[in-house]
Order: C-alpha cells, then sequence, then structure tokens
C-alpha cells in the first residue's frame, strides 16, 4: 500500500507548493490519522513516509507559504493551520527569520491578520524554541497585555521559571490567565529536585500575595494541591497512638526477634 | 455487491450524473496499486443507513461537484459535508450515558494557550489521574475536544460502564479496535482516550454514522444492517490478540465540560 501523501513524491517543488497550500485551504484531500484530526497534523504526521526529496520540497513549499504570510490577508483558519504545519515540522532554521519578521512589526500584522494571530505567530517561535529573552517578550506584551500574556507567561517560564515569577503580578485578573499560570507553575515546578523545588515552592507562594485576586487565588489552589505530604510531628503521632492504641502483640515481639537474631 | 438502496439511489439520478458518479467509482475501484479510493468506493455502495432521498442527494452532489475539484475525493469530501449526521437522532432511552472518543495532542494544541511543550508534559502527567490539578481541569474544560464531527464509542453491555471497555491501553491495541488507519509506522505519538457524558444538559443528539460522516476517512465501514441503532468499528488486520469492533455513534463539536476524568494516554 503506497504511503498516504504518496501523490508527492510525483509532484515537481512548484506543484507541491499549490497543493499544499489547497490543502491547508481545505481544498483537497488529506488522508486523516482519525476522523476530523486537523489538516496539519495529519500533514506532519503523514510526512514521514514521503521519500527524501518529497519531503525536502514539502518543508520548502510550508517555507513559501509562511514568507509569503508577509502580505495579503490570507483567511484566519488557513494561516492558523499554516503556523501549527511549520511547528509541527520542526522547520526551524527556514523558520525563525520569518516569524521574528512578521513579529518585529505587531501593529502592521495586527492590521492584517487581527490580535489572534499575531498570538500564533508568536506561540510558532515559541514552540520553535526561539525563545529570545525576557526583554523580548516584555516589549511584545506591553503591546496588548490581555492578548499576548499567554504567549509571555509561556515563554517566560521556559526562560527561566524562578525569574518569571517576577511577571505574575503584571498579569491582568483574569481567570483563565490564573489556570495558565498554575499551569505554567506546575510544569516549571517539575523540574525542580529537594530543596530548589522548595525554595521555587516559597517563592510562589510570597509572589501569589502580590498577584491580583484571580492570579492569586489560582496560584495558592496550585500549591494547596502540589504540598508535598506533611510529616507527622511528634504530637501528630502522638494522637495517632492514642487512636490506634497499642500495638499488636506480634508487631511488639518482631524486633526482639531481629535482636536475638543478630 | 451494492446494496440495493445504492442501486435505488443510483437510479434516481439523472443519466448525466449518473454516469459521471459510476465511472468514477470504477476508475476508484479498479485504481492500482489499491489503495484508500477503492475500499471508499465500495463503502458507498455498501450504505444501508442513509434516508434514500439523501443518498440520492449526495450522490447528485458529488456529481456536481466532480466538474469543480482537481481532486475527486475532494468533491466526495465536499459533497458528504452537507450531509453529516443525516440518520435518525437516537431516542433517550437509547443513548449511551458515557461515550468515549480517541485523538491525538494536536486537537489540543491547535487551541490551547500555552506552549506545545507545557501542554504536553501535562497531559502526560494527568493521563489516568481521578484528580488532575484543577487548573488544568479547568482548561480542559474549556477545549473543544474534536472538529466539527466527533465520531464516539460506547460500551454497549452497559452504556454507564466504561466506553472503552476491558481493550487494553497500547497505541496498537486502540488503533487496531478503532480502525484507525495506515499511519501507524508515521506517527508514533500517542492517541488520547477521553470519556464523557452524554446527557449532561443539554443532552448530545446521537447518531448512526454513514458514509457522508466518514467522509474520506477509508477506515470507515457502513453496517450491514439498515436497522441497527449505532455503527461498528471494522478492526485493522491482522488483529492478532482479536480485538472487538467497537460501536460508535456520531455528533457535534463539544467542548470539555462533559469530560470525565481520568482521561488516558496510550503506551507504545
Amino acid at each position: 500500500m503506497p504511503g498516504p501523501l504518496h501523490i508527492l513524491d510525483a509532484m515537481p517543488r512548484e506543484q507541491i507548493v499549490t497543493w499544499l497550500a489547497d490543502a491547508l485551504h481545505g481544498k483537497v484531500h488529506v488522508p486523516l490519522e482519525y476522523h476530523d484530526q486537523p489538516v496539519s497534523g495529519a500533514i506532519s504526521a503523514a510526512s514521514v513516509t514521503l521519500g527524501d526529496i518529497a519531503r525536502r520540497d514539502l518543508h520548502s513549499a510550508a517555507i513559501k507559504l509562511l514568507a509569503d504570510l508577509r502580505t495579503g490577508k490570507p483567511k484566519h483558519a488557513y494561516v492558523s493551520s499554516l503556523l501549527r504545519l511549520v511547528t509541527e515540522l520542526e522547520i526551524r532554521d527556514a523558520a525563525i527569520p520569518i516569524l521574528r519578521e512578521l513579529a518585529s512589526d505587531i501593529p502592521a500584522l495586527k492590521k492584517r491578520l487581527g490580535w489572534e494571530l499575531c498570538s500564533d505567530v508568536l506561540f510558532a517561535q515559541l514552540n520553535l524554541r526561539d525563545l529570545r529573552d525576557a526583554n523580548y517578550w516584555l516589549a511584545i506584551w506591553e503591546q496588548n497585555p490581555r492578548c499576548f500574556s499567554p504567549v509571555t507567561l509561556a515563554a517566560l517560564f521556559d526562560l527561566d521559571p524562578m525569574a518569571a515569577l517576577d511577571f505574575l503580578p503584571k498579569l491582568p485578573d483574569l481567570a483563565n490567565l490564573g489556570d495558565l499560570a498554575a499551569l505554567s507553575l506546575d510544569y516549571a515546578a517539575d523540574n525542580y529536585q529537594g530543596h530548589e523545588r522548595l525554595r521555587f515552592r516559597q517563592v510562589s507562594a510570597k509572589t501569589a500575595q502580590l498577584c491580583k485576586k484571580q492570579i492569586r487565588e489560582a496560584i495558592e489552589t496550585w500549591l494547596e494541591e502540589t504540598a508535598p505530604p506533611a510529616t507527622p510531628s511528634g504530637r501528630n503521632l502522638a494522637r495517632l497512638h492514642d487512636a490506634l492504641g497499642p500495638l499488636p502483640e506480634s508487631y511488639q515481639r518482631t524486633p526482639a526477634k531481629l535482636c536475638e537474631a543478630a | 455487491m451494492p446494496t440495493k438502496l445504492f442501486n435505488s439511489a443510483l437510479k434516481k439520478l439523472d443519466l448525466a450524473r449518473r454516469k459521471s458518479v459510476t465511472a468514477q467509482l470504477e476508475a476508484w475501484t479498479n485504481e492500482t496499486p489499491p489503495s484508500e479510493v477503492g475500499q471508499i468506493a465500495e463503502n458507498i455502495t455498501r450504505e444501508t443507513a442513509l434516508p434514500l432521498r439523501t443518498f440520492t442527494q449526495l450522490l447528485s452532489d458529488f456529481a456536481d461537484a466532480l466538474p469543480l475539484h482537481v481532486d475527486p475525493l475532494s468533491a466526495w469530501d465536499n459533497a458528504c459535508k452537507l450531509h453529516h449526521f443525516a440518520t435518525t437522532p437516537l431516542a433517550a432511552i437509547d443513548r449511551p450515558e458515557q461515550l468515549g472518543g480517541a485523538c491525538k495532542s494536536d486537537i489540543f494544541l491547535k487551541y490551547a494557550k500555552t506552549s506545545d511543550r507545557i501542554l504536553k508534559s501535562r497531559l502526560t502527567k494527568y493521563a489516568g489521574s481521578k484528580n488532575p490539578l484543577s487548573a488544568f481541569i479547568k482548561i480542559l474544560k474549556t477545549e473543544t475536544l474534536g472538529g466539527s464531527m466527533i465520531f464516539a464509542t460506547f460500551n454497549d453491555s452497559d452504556s454507564t460502564q466504561d466506553p472503552f471497555g476491558g481493550l487494553p491501553w497500547d497505541r496498537d491495541a486502540i488503533r487496531t479496535a478503532f480502525g484507525l488507519g495506515q499511519f501507524d509506522h508515521a506517527s508514533p505519538s500517542p492517541y488520547l482516550l477521553f470519556r464523557y457524558h452524554s446527557a449532561e444538559p443539554p443532552s448530545l443528539t446521537l447518531h448512526r454514522p454513514t458514509i457522508a460522516d466518514a467522509g474520506t476517512f477509508s477506515h470507515f465501514r457502513p453496517g450491514s444492517s439498515a436497522k441497527a441503532k449505532c455503527g461498528l468499528t471494522c478492526p485493522l488486520a491482522p488483529n492478532i490478540r482479536t480485538l472487538p469492533a467497537m460501536p460508535e455513534l456520531v455528533h457535534q463539536q463539544i467542548v470539555g465540560d462533559r469530560l470525565v476524568f481520568p482521561y488516558e494516554i496510550t503506551t507504545p
């Protein structure tokens, strides 16, 4: 059985560009892994079955279409799908300069594509690990805090989680941003161990007090839900002993037997 | 062997459309080497659940779309989109309480407002957990699950129970039992398996799937009985573990507020 995108193996590069544009516009059939899979996911999954030449041409076609986003007013769903595809194909070297160029003039990009797609362009940059530095993301964020808070949050936590905590008090007071902040903290905390993890949680708890209500509540909930199990104190152990009563005889005898054996 | 329903629908077309449809189905059937289009043609001739009028209109729309598309499969896909959810909705008494669906993380990555790394790592971390992080639950509950149409399975011996029954959680088992196709060697990423309520208000309108719902998904198989209330998946060959065909229904897109935890993630 031929591969799902075997037709591309026989196409010249220019034709693959046309095919890809049509596929992302939903004009040509793309074999899916499951019903209603996003086209970008299906193309990306099937691309590994292509021959080397067709796969290379598919990548360059995606880059050509990405470069075309520098002008015109393409359809929202098409742009969103193309950005997902470039991310899923992980075409870093060729895509990053174009994404940077698109993001370099947010007001112009917003005018052509709207705020949501501006955010998608920035997420594509982030997902391709073009992390830049904190100042870059903060400058982006200042252009529209409501729209760019999610991407700035994710980027800053990727760069330096401990430093990213300073950004939390700046977040607008929105419940979904609180949830995203908690998710980012949860992700970051998993990369710390032992004392470092404890320190990260302590600083998070302090930072929460500086945050707006819905952000603070989400962080506090995260802290509660992920708190390490408490070590029983002396007083708690005594209470436990009172509640359970004396140990069964068999338990009390065991140490003596072990001593005898030793 | 074409069904009576197919022959009746075809006969109702005018001569030009009938010729056009017949020629395209023959071209698909005779394609060499055999590919998914041959199976799609066979499915069309074996449909049993579509109302005759709808089936006739579907074939007519297909004939009209053919000259407008370079790719005949796109013509078929576009014609199908006009006839989704064409079977009579399941009566409330027949509606399974819990449904299940399989997808990949690409659905979530498309909509989520966080980075792929964060989302993928959290999906993996909280798979199988009855009490995931509440912030994560809130995010999932606002997410769109699937596209404009969702194929769902259920437990046909007791629809209040786990819709995945006793299926093993490995990727091969899920792909085989649900007939998920040709990408096995190509796409090793895991499947996410979701359980959700059908009855939470508003209750979901559920339909038996037809060839129009399947569109160009070649691993769909139309049921042999016109009276069946649901469809059945066609497990992929060779199905060494003799995994059962799973019952299937279709419904409109939903958001995650119906989710029942835990969700699962397939093992390699």
